[in-house]
C-alpha cells in the first residue's frame, strides 16, 4: 500500500493576490495535472484571448467563477510529493465569500496565506489570518507572492513580513512562517532557482513536507453516530473517537445523561478488537443496557466534558438572512443536536479594523462573540481542547440551511435554577381516547430529558381529588376547567412546564382557561377521528355511552368543538406516539426559547 | 478597544496524520455512510456495477458489520450496457444480499417522461437524470449515495459530502451549504433530498488500491481482453449494437480494457495489457490523461458537467 499519509492544507488570502495561479503552479509542478485537463486549460485561455495559460481556470470549476474571474466556492484538489499526499482546499479571497474560507480552513493542518508583495496585506488578508487563528490551524505559511514584480527584493519581503506581523498583533499562531514566492514565474514553489539568493529557507513544497502534524488531545471523546444490533440482544454504538482511545473493560460515562458503565466489546469492521482510537470506525458495546442513542458522547469518568445549557462562542455568520436575537436555531455539534438561540451578542469583530464593536444584529460573514442558550443539554468542550466537541453549526429550524458556524470559548456548567425563568401551560384538548395521556407521558419524559421541570395535570386525576366536589353539569364542568387553569397558571409563573390533559370540548371553556393562564398559554389539539378513538376505547367509556349509561358524552351525545387555531395540532391516528411526542416537545422547547424576555 | 487574544493556542490533532492515506480515506467514507444511515430514512446506493459503486457498496458492508447496511442498490439502466456489467451487477447483489432495484431509461421514454436524442445511435447518458428523479420520487428516497470523486472533474471538485438537492433534484452550486469540520448536515424540507459522496477525496488510484487491498471483485471489462473495436483518433470505441460504426471505419481486434464501464455509447476503451488489479494499479499511476478523458460526454463544452449536475445528474 502507498505509505504516504494525507495532509490537509488550505489556501487563503485577498482577491487578486494570485491564489489560483499559485495553486495552478503547485499542481503543475507536482505533476498533478492530467494532460487532457491541461489541454482544456490552454484551449480555454486562448478562447478568452489570454497570452499566458490561465492557471486559475484549473480550480475555478464553476461557470460563474470563470465569468467573474473570482473564486466563489471552495475547490478541493489533490497533489502529492514523495513524502505526503495533499488535500488542498482552495478558498475564495473575496470578502463576500469569507464563509467559504472558514469552511476550507476548518479541516486544515496548515493554511497558506497569500500576500501581494507589491500591494502588501489588505483587510481581507488580516481577516483570513484572524480566522486561521480562531480555528487554531497549527501552521500558517505566509507566501509573499509576486516577488517578480518587486525585483525579488529582500527589503520589500522583509518589510511586508514586518507589516503583517504588526497587523496580526494579538492573534495567536502556533507556527507562523514567511516565504517569498512568484507563482507566475514558479519561483519558490518547488525550489528557488537563484532569483533570491538572500533567502535560505526551503520552498513551499519542502516546507509543507516538513511540517509536524500537531499533537493529539488525549481525553477520550466518542460521539455516537447511531445504534446497530451486531448480534442477538446486543446493542452496539457506532462511532469514531474524535480524540483519545478506549480499551475493552474500561469504565465510561455516557453524556449528557451521566450514567457510568463499562465497555464489554469493541468491534472493528474486521471483527472484535481490544481498543479503538481516533480514526478507527468502531462499534462499542456497553455492559449495561442504557438508553444511549445518536448524539450521546462516551467519555472517561475522570475526564468528562461539560454538560451545558449555554455557551460563549465565536461565530461566523454564513447566511444572507441576518441573525435574529433569541430566535430559535438548531445547533449541531458533532453528532448531537439541540434547539437553541443567540441570547446575547457581546461584540462584532469589525472586518476592516478587527476591533470589537457593539452590534444588535449579525450579517453575512460577520465574526462575533455571542452567548448561546440551549433548550436541550449538550455536551461541549472548549474548542482549543477538542475541535469536534468544541465546534458547532447553527441551522435554520425550518429549512436546515446553515446559518452560522462557531467555536466554543467557554462553557458554564449546568445551572438548573437559572433555566426556570419562563414556564408554559401546554393545554391538550381532544376526544376521550384521542391519546392525550399517552402523549402527555411521552412528552413529559422528553422535556425532563432536556432538563425542564414538568408537571402533568390530568383531567381524571384532578376529578379524583382537587375537583372531587364537582359533577358534570354545565357550570361544574366550567368550574373544573377554571380550577385546572388557575393551578396551571401558578405553576407556569414559577417556571414549570405544565401539561394539562382535559377533553375541554367547548371553545368557550378553553377561552376562559386561556384568559386565566395568559401569556403562558399553549394550546395543543390532539386530533383523532371519533371512530378511531372509539375503537381504542381503553376505559370502555364509549361502549357505556352508546348504551346510554353516560349522558352527554363528548363525541357521542355531546358536541366537540375543535380549536380554530391551536399552537400545535397532532393527528394521533396518522402519527406514531413517539413521533408526535417529539414534535410536541420540540414545539414546546421552541416556544420557551422564543418567549425569553 | 484593541484586538485581544481570543484563544490561547493549543494545537489540535487532525485525526488524519501519519497513517497511509487509504486508511484515513476508508475511515472517512465509513463515517459518511454511517451519518447517512443515521440522518436519512430511505437511502439507496447508486449501483452501476462499476468500480466506484462496488467500492461504495463494499464500504457500506464494513461500516455496519456484522449487521447489514440499511441501504438498497439502485441501478439506473440506460439500456446501453455491456452484458458483462449487468451479469456482474446481478451476481454482486445475490452474493452480498443487497436488495437491487433497477429502473430503466427505456421505461421513462415509453412513458413520455424523457425524449430520446434524435439520430440513429442516441446517447441516453443525460436521460438518466429523468429516470433517477422518477425513481427517487417513486421509492421516496431522501438520500442517494454515489461513488463520484472530486478529482474527476473541476465542477465535482466543489462537491460536498452531503450535497443538498431541491424538490426538483436541482443542484445550486453557488448556494451550496458550507460543510464545516466533519459535521454533516442532512436537515431538509419535505420533498428535498441529498446526494452523498463518501469517496469525494479519493483518486482513481485509491479506488484500485482499495480493490486490491480488500480483494474486491470487479467486472472483467476492467482487465485487458481481446475485443473488436474501431479506432477514432486517440479514442478506442468498442463495437456494440449501440454505437454507429461507419462503412469506412476499419474494424480491428485489439487488446483493450475499460477505465469506466458506464453507458456503452459514451465509454471508450484503452489499449492495455493489464491483466491483474496490480497491473491496473501500476498503469493508473502512470496515466497522464484523466479517467473522464475516455468519457465522450464531458467533451461537449467547458461546463458540460456543471450543467448536467444542475439538472440532477450524479
Amino acid at each position: 500500500m502507498d505509505p504516504r499519509p494525507l495532509f490537509r492544507v488550505a489556501t487563503a488570502g485577498s482577491v487578486d493576490d494570485g491564489k489560483s495561479t499559485f495553486i495552478g503552479r503547485l499542481l503543475a509542478e507536482s505533476n498533478a495535472i492530467f494532460e487532457d485537463h491541461w489541454e482544456a486549460l490552454v484551449r480555454a485561455s486562448r478562447a478568452t484571448g489570454e497570452e499566458q495559460t490561465n492557471l486559475a481556470l484549473l480550480t475555478d470549476g464553476l461557470r460563474a467563477e470563470r465569468e467573474q474571474k473570482i473564486t466563489i466556492d471552495v475547490a478541493y484538489r489533490t497533489f502529492a510529493t514523495a513524502r505526503r499526499r495533499y488535500l488542498l482546499a482552495d478558498t475564495p479571497g473575496h470578502a463576500r465569500y469569507t464563509r467559504n474560507m472558514f469552511t476550507g480552513a476548518s479541516t486544515a493542518e496548515a493554511v497558506i496565506l497569500l500576500l501581494d508583495a507589491e500591494r502588501g496585506p489588505t483587510r481581507q488578508t488580516y481577516l483570513h489570518a484572524f480566522i486561521a487563528s480562531l480555528l487554531a490551524v497549527p501552521h500558517v505559511l505566509v507566501a509573499v507572492n509576486k516577488m517578480d514584480l518587486v525585483g525579488y527584493s529582500r527589503e520589500v519581503f522583509e518589510a511586508r513580513a514586518e507589516e503583517f506581523r504588526a497587523g496580526v498583533h494579538g492573534m495567536e499562531f502556533g507556527d507562523l512562517r514567511f516565504l517569498p514566492v512568484s507563482a507566475v514565474e514558479g519561483e519558490g514553489i518547488v525550489s528557488y532557482r537563484g532569483t533570491m539568493p538572500w533567502f535560505h529557507g526551503p520552498s513551499v513544497l519542502q516546507t509543507l513536507d516538513d511540517l509536524e502534524p500537531a499533537a493529539k488531545p488525549f481525553f477520550f471523546r466518542f460521539p455516537v453516530q447511531g445504534v446497530v444490533r451486531p448480534g442477538p440482544g446486543l446493542r452496539g454504538l457506532m462511532g469514531e473517537a474524535c480524540s483519545g482511545a478506549i480499551r475493552v473493560g474500561e469504565a465510561v460515562q455516557v453524556l449528557p445523561t451521566g450514567e457510568t458503565t463499562s465497555v464489554v466489546e469493541i468491534l472493528s469492521p474486521d471483527g472484535p478488537v481490544e481498543s479503538c482510537a481516533v480514526g478507527d470506525p468502531a462499534i462499542v458495546v456497553l455492559a449495561d443496557d442504557l438508553d444511549v442513542g445518536r448524539g450521546a458522547i462516551l467519555v472517561r469518568p475522570k475526564n468528562p466534558a461539560t454538560v451545558a445549557h449555554s455557551a460563549e462562542a465565536m461565530v461566523v455568520w454564513m447566511s444572507e438572512d441576518p441573525a435574529r436575537l433569541r430566535a430559535p436555531y438548531r445547533l449541531l455539534s458533532g453528532t448531537a443536536s439541540a434547539l437553541g438561540n443567540i441570547d446575547e451578542i457581546a461584540y462584532r469583530v469589525a472586518p476592516d479594523t478587527l476591533h470589537r464593536e457593539a452590534t444588535e444584529s449579525l450579517e453575512l460573514n460577520d465574526v462575533s462573540k455571542v452567548r448561546l442558550r440551549l433548550a436541550d443539554p449538550l455536551c461541549l468542550d472548549v474548542y482549543r481542547s477538542d475541535r469536534t466537541t468544541g465546534s458547532f453549526e447553527l441551522l435554520s429550524v425550518e429549512s436546515g440551511e446553515v446559518m452560522a458556524a462557531g467555536v466554543v470559548l467557554r462553557v458554564p456548567a449546568l445551572e438548573p435554577e437559572a433555566r426556570s425563568e419562563r414556564g408554559l401551560c401546554v393545554w391538550m384538548t381532544g376526544l376521550s381516547g384521542a391519546g392525550k395521556s399517552t402523549l402527555s407521558d411521552l412528552t413529559t419524559a422528553r422535556l425532563r430529558a432536556a432538563g425542564l421541570p414538568v408537571v402533568q395535570l390530568d383531567g381524571d386525576a384532578l376529578r379524583a381529588g382537587l375537583n372531587r366536589d364537582l359533577g358534570f353539569s354545565e357550570s361544574d364542568r366550567t368550574e373544573n376547567i377554571r380550577r385546572t387553569a388557575e393551578v396551571a397558571r401558578l405553576l407556569a409563573s414559577q417556571g414549570v412546564v405544565v401539561i394539562c390533559s382535559l377533553i375541554s370540548p367547548m371553545r368557550s371553556q378553553r377561552e376562559l382557561a386561556a384568559e386565566i393562564v395568559g401569556e403562558a398559554w399553549f394550546e395543543v389539539f390532539v386530533d383523532c377521528p371519533i371512530d378511531v378513538a372509539e375503537a381504542r376505547d381503553v376505559k370502555g367509556l364509549y361502549a357505556r355511552a352508546r348504551r346510554g349509561e353516560i349522558p352527554e358524552f363528548t363525541g357521542v351525545s355531546a358536541p366537540y368543538e375543535a380549536p380554530m387555531s391551536p399552537d400545535v395540532r397532532l393527528d394521533t391516528s396518522a402519527t406514531e406516539p413517539q413521533a408526535a411526542a417529539r414534535t410536541l416537545a420540540d414545539a414546546v422547547k421552541l416556544r420557551i426559547l422564543g418567549a425569553q424576555p | 478597544m484593541g484586538v485581544e487574544p481570543l484563544l490561547t493556542f493549543r494545537p489540535y490533532h487532525h485525526p488524519m496524520a501519519l497513517r497511509p492515506a487509504l486508511l484515513d480515506l476508508e475511515s472517512e467514507a465509513i463515517y459518511v455512510l454511517r451519518e447517512s444511515a443515521a440522518q436519512f430514512d430511505r437511502v439507496a446506493i447508486l449501483f452501476s456495477g462499476g468500480k466506484d459503486s462496488i467500492v461504495v457498496a463494499s464500504l457500506a458492508q464494513r461500516a455496519f458489520a456484522p449487521a447489514s447496511p440499511p441501504f438498497s442498490l439502485l441501478h439506473i439502466d440506460t439500456g446501453h450496457n455491456f452484458p458483462e456489467t449487468l451479469d456482474f451487477r446481478d451476481a454482486f447483489a445475490a452474493r452480498t444480499g443487497y436488495e437491487l432495484v433497477v429502473r430503466r431509461v427505456e421505461d421513462s421514454i415509453a412513458a413520455g417522461r424523457a425524449q430520446e436524442e434524435p439520430g440513429p445511435f442516441p446517447s441516453r447518458n443525460a436521460l438518466q437524470s429523468v429516470t433517477l428523479m422518477d425513481a427517487i420520487h417513486e421509492l421516496r428516497l431522501d438520500a442517494v449515495i454515489g461513488g463520484a470523486r472530486r478529482d474527476e472533474e473541476r465542477a465535482r471538485a466543489k462537491e460536498r459530502f452531503f450535497s443538498h438537492r431541491d424538490a426538483h433534484g436541482r443542484w445550486e452550486p453557488r448556494g451550496q451549504r458550507p460543510e464545516v469540520w466533519r459535521m454533516l448536515n442532512g436537515h431538509k424540507r419535505h420533498g428535498e433530498h441529498f446526494r452523498v459522496f463518501p469517496l469525494n477525496n479519493w483518486t482513481e488510484a485509491d479506488v484500485w488500491e482499495y480493490i486490491h487491498w480488500r480483494g474486491l471483485d470487479v467486472p472483467g471489462l476492467y482487465f485487458a481482453h481481446e475485443r473488436p473495436v474501431v479506432e477514432r483518433g486517440s479514442a478506442v470505441v468498442a463495437i456494440t449494437p449501440f454505437v454507429h460504426i461507419g462503412e469506412d471505419e476499419a474494424k480491428v481486434v485489439r487488446r483493450v480494457r475499460f477505465r469506466t464501464v458506464g453507458d456503452a455509447t459514451c465509454t471508450g476503451a484503452i489499449l492495455s495489457e493489464a491483466a491483474t488489479v496490480q497491473d491496473i494499479l501500476a498503469e493508473v499511476r502512470s496515466f497522464s490523461r484523466s479517467e473522464r478523458s475516455t468519457r465522450l460526454d464531458d467533451l461537449r463544452s467547458e461546463a458540460a458537467m456543471e450543467d448536467r449536475k444542475r439538472q440532477g445528474y450524479f
